[in-house]
């Protein structure tokens, strides 16, 4: 307070965390720290490895290598029961043979409370959320969502440092997600403690969380405010994983220009790294409709839905397609011109940027066993008129390949090299200088 | 309604084969030879007083022995890894598919006095005047009981056990669980199911069962008395009926009481 600035306490703290399971490495090399009273997300598809870190906090797995520190005392082998943490578990996991009241005083009990002290502090905890009365309930009469308050109310009773939420509202349906979305940020400004919560909902964590925590296969990607997030992508992956967008292949002539096919649209960014080749990515919301030619493009539509608050287009300009959502409509098979503001347009390093001497129109993809080698597939990302995927090979090398078909990420295919680039392939044969 | 019309002739199996059989022994028990009333057949369940508690006392034995071996086992092999558990179920059952009576004569070959207990006995040094009888005691008979008995109350502990998921195992130690806490507060409540399913199943076999005791322990438990009424030159099947009648009376209480239990739950137990 002297200084005027206070900085939040770092709560827990990973460091150079490894953990395999069978021989296959699930975390990589995790840096991240929780600071003091955040409401922290870990967002990723599943098998990235974030309730992975939540057990790994939660005292339930051991890393391989690395630290788990919590303020300054490492807590690697410290046993689940004695850490100063709880967890709200995905399928609840409350206890059917206790009714409501013990589910909540499970805790306290194990602490040996006084009875008193019992009673008041389940009461308050059920009034918290919302389950006045419901005491002699037995939980497995509850709905969905009041057991989840019942598991909100068990861990939280005990005052955690930090609350580990796995995926907590994947059992609700839409309205009740909602709902519980706000109560859930309600309720941990009210418990003022840490919240680290895990989901695939990129929605979710954008509406409750102070940070993000970005990952994929095994690997942090990005770690800033959802605004932060949402605006300033850091690759491809992060920008296709939050909210819709465009995503294209862009070459940068020189700072604060880019070029998407033959359209050359200002920005404010410099070359990233000094590349010329980038990936480029445009939220729908941020493309201006126009008359046709006074954009910096022009294009056709090609199909037009209304939503509600705006129209969602799609456009074909040149090879790409551009998704528009604009309170602006066009006919389909109209022309119409589109004009993105320069710091709207948002220019990332390519996720894939070694030097590869195929062509990645070459690449095919097939089940696997079928190719020429098996290959792991780790990201599926569309660009505009092409999916780009990213495949790594048994040796740990990545392989570019651009394709029409789609293929489910996370998966074992198999691979093969055509002789010829496919005549239908776009021209662009970007990344691959022989 | 069509669901109602398949149950009819389950409804007329079961009143041909439970309700008149039923009936047919209380009329037994309730009559004698000539078929007139005769409340003086309560005289043989008299006589056979102390045999109904030998019974009930062997068959309590038993289930709780049954129940101290069956309880750490199920729970062992519910933690296994599941193809280690297949195997291990394979081993409880494999002993039932062998002849019951078979079972039992392997034990007097085991029990008898020069029998292979005795004999490792003789080879660790023992002396032959200070070797223990084994056989012809009320404990050979308990050993055949939970020999015979065991699977019954394994397979009911472990498939409780087996179903109780791991998220509540972790939720314990979540909230401050030690191994014991886990144990008494999770684990044990929730496999008073299968104890009470076990106990029953181990309990009514053994307090009726026979051939064991007579083998074994060379005297009649009830089963084996009642058998006696049916056969040979002490044909009475009124003396019989009745004796049946009154032990299914006792055992239908027993379990009365083991319900009251299940209801009472944790509290009960421990």
């Amino acid at each position: 307070m002297e200084k005027g600035v206070s900085r939040p306490e770092v709560l827990v703290r990973l460091s150079d965390i490894v953990k395999s399971f069978d021989g296959e490495e699930v975390l990589k090399d995790i840096n991240l720290y929780i600071e003091d009273k955040a409401f922290v997300t870990l967002l990723g598809p599943s098998g990235c490895g974030k309730t992975t870190i939540l057990r790994l906090i939660g005292g339930f797995e051991t890393p391989d290598s690395g630290d788990i520190l919590f303020g300054d005392t490492r807590i690697n082998d410290v046993p689940a029961h004695l850490r100063p943490v709880n967890t709200v578990f995905q399928r609840y996991a409350l206890f059917p043979h206790l009714n409501v009241f013990e589910n909540v005083a499970f805790g306290l009990r194990i602490q040996k409370r006084p009875e008193k002290e019992i009673r008041e502090r389940v009461k308050k905890m059920l009034a918290m959320v919302d389950l006045k009365g419901y005491e002699k309930r037995p939980v497995t009469k509850l709905s969905g969502g009041q057991q989840q308050r019942v598991a909100i109310a068990r861990a939280l009773i005990n005052m955690p440092k930090i609350l580990l939420l796995d995926e907590p509202l994947g059992a609700l349906d839409l309205k009740l997600r909602k709902d519980m979305q706000i109560e859930l940020k309600k309720i941990q400004r009210e418990a003022n403690i840490t919240f680290l919560y895990v989901t695939h909902d990129q929605e979710e964590a954008l509406t409750m969380s102070d940070v993000i925590v970005v990952m994929k296969s095994g690997r942090i990607q990005q770690i800033g405010r959802p605004q932060d997030i949402y605006n300033e992508p850091k690759n491809a992956f992060v920008a296709d994983f939050i909210g819709e967008n465009n995503l294209f292949d862009g070459i940068m002539p020189e700072d604060f220009k880019v070029r998407i096919d033959e359209a050359e649209f200002p920005c404010v960014d410099p070359r990233p790294e000094g590349r010329t080749q980038v990936d480029v990515v445009v939220r729908p919301e941020d493309v201006v409709v126009t008359a046709p030619g006074k954009g910096i493009l022009d294009g056709v539509v090609t199909s037009s839905v209304f939503k509600g608050v705006h129209y969602e287009m799609h456009v074909n300009a040149g090879p790409y397609e551009w998704l528009i959502h604009s309170t602006k409509t066009a006919a389909v098979g109209d022309t119409i011109g589109m004009y993105v503001d320069p710091d709207n347009i948002h220019i990332m390093v390519p996720m894939f940027t070694e030097e590869q001497s195929i062509d990645p129109h070459r690449v095919q993809v097939l089940p696997a066993g079928e190719g020429d080698f098996d290959a792991y597939l780790d990201s599926v990302i569309w660009k505009g008129n092409h999916y780009e995927m990213i495949l790594v090979r048994e040796d740990r090398t990545r392989v570019l390949c651009k394709s029409d078909m789609d293929e489910q990420a996370g998966t074992t295919v198999g691979v093969r090299f055509n002789e010829e680039s496919p005549a239908e392939a776009p021209e662009d044969a970007g990344e691959a200088r022989v | 309604m069509r669901s109602k019309r398949l149950l009819y002739p389950y409804l007329v199996w079961m009143a041909l084969f439970v309700i008149v059989p039923l009936a047919i022994i209380v009329f037994y028990a309730l009559t004698d030879k000539a078929g007139a009333f005769a409340p003086g057949n309560l005289g043989y369940v008299k006589n056979s007083a102390s045999i109904y508690l030998d019974s009930l006392k062997i068959a309590l034995l038993s289930t709780v022995f049954c129940l101290l071996i069956a309880y750490p086992f199920a729970f062992l092999m519910s933690r296994m890894k599941v193809s280690r558990q297949r195997m291990m179920n394979m081993l409880v059952m494999v002993p039932m598919w062998m002849n019951f009576i078979l079972r039992i004569a392997a034990w007097i070959l085991i029990l008898d006095n020069n029998g292979i207990l005795n004999r490792i006995l003789l080879a660790f040094g023992m002396s032959r005047d200070a070797l223990p009888t084994f056989l012809n005691t009320e404990g050979a008979v308990v050993v055949g009981m939970v020999y015979n008995f065991l699977p019954f109350m394994i397979l009911p502990i472990y498939s409780v056990m087996a179903k109780i998921p791991n998220s509540l195992i972790e939720a314990s130690r979540d909230l401050g669980c030690n191994g014991f806490q886990v144990f008494r507060r999770v684990i044990l409540p929730l496999s008073v199911p299968g104890i009470i399913t076990g106990i029953t199943m181990v309990f009514v076999p053994a307090a009726s069962t026979v051939v064991i005791a007579p083998r074994l322990g060379g005297y009649n438990l009830i089963g084996d008395q009642i058998d006696q009424y049916f056969k040979g030159s002490a044909n009475n099947m009124n003396a019989g009926s009745m004796l049946s009648l009154v032990l299914m009376i006792v055992i239908l209480i027993s379990i009365a009481i083991m319900n009251r239990f299940d209801r009472g739950e944790d509290t009960v137990i421990m």
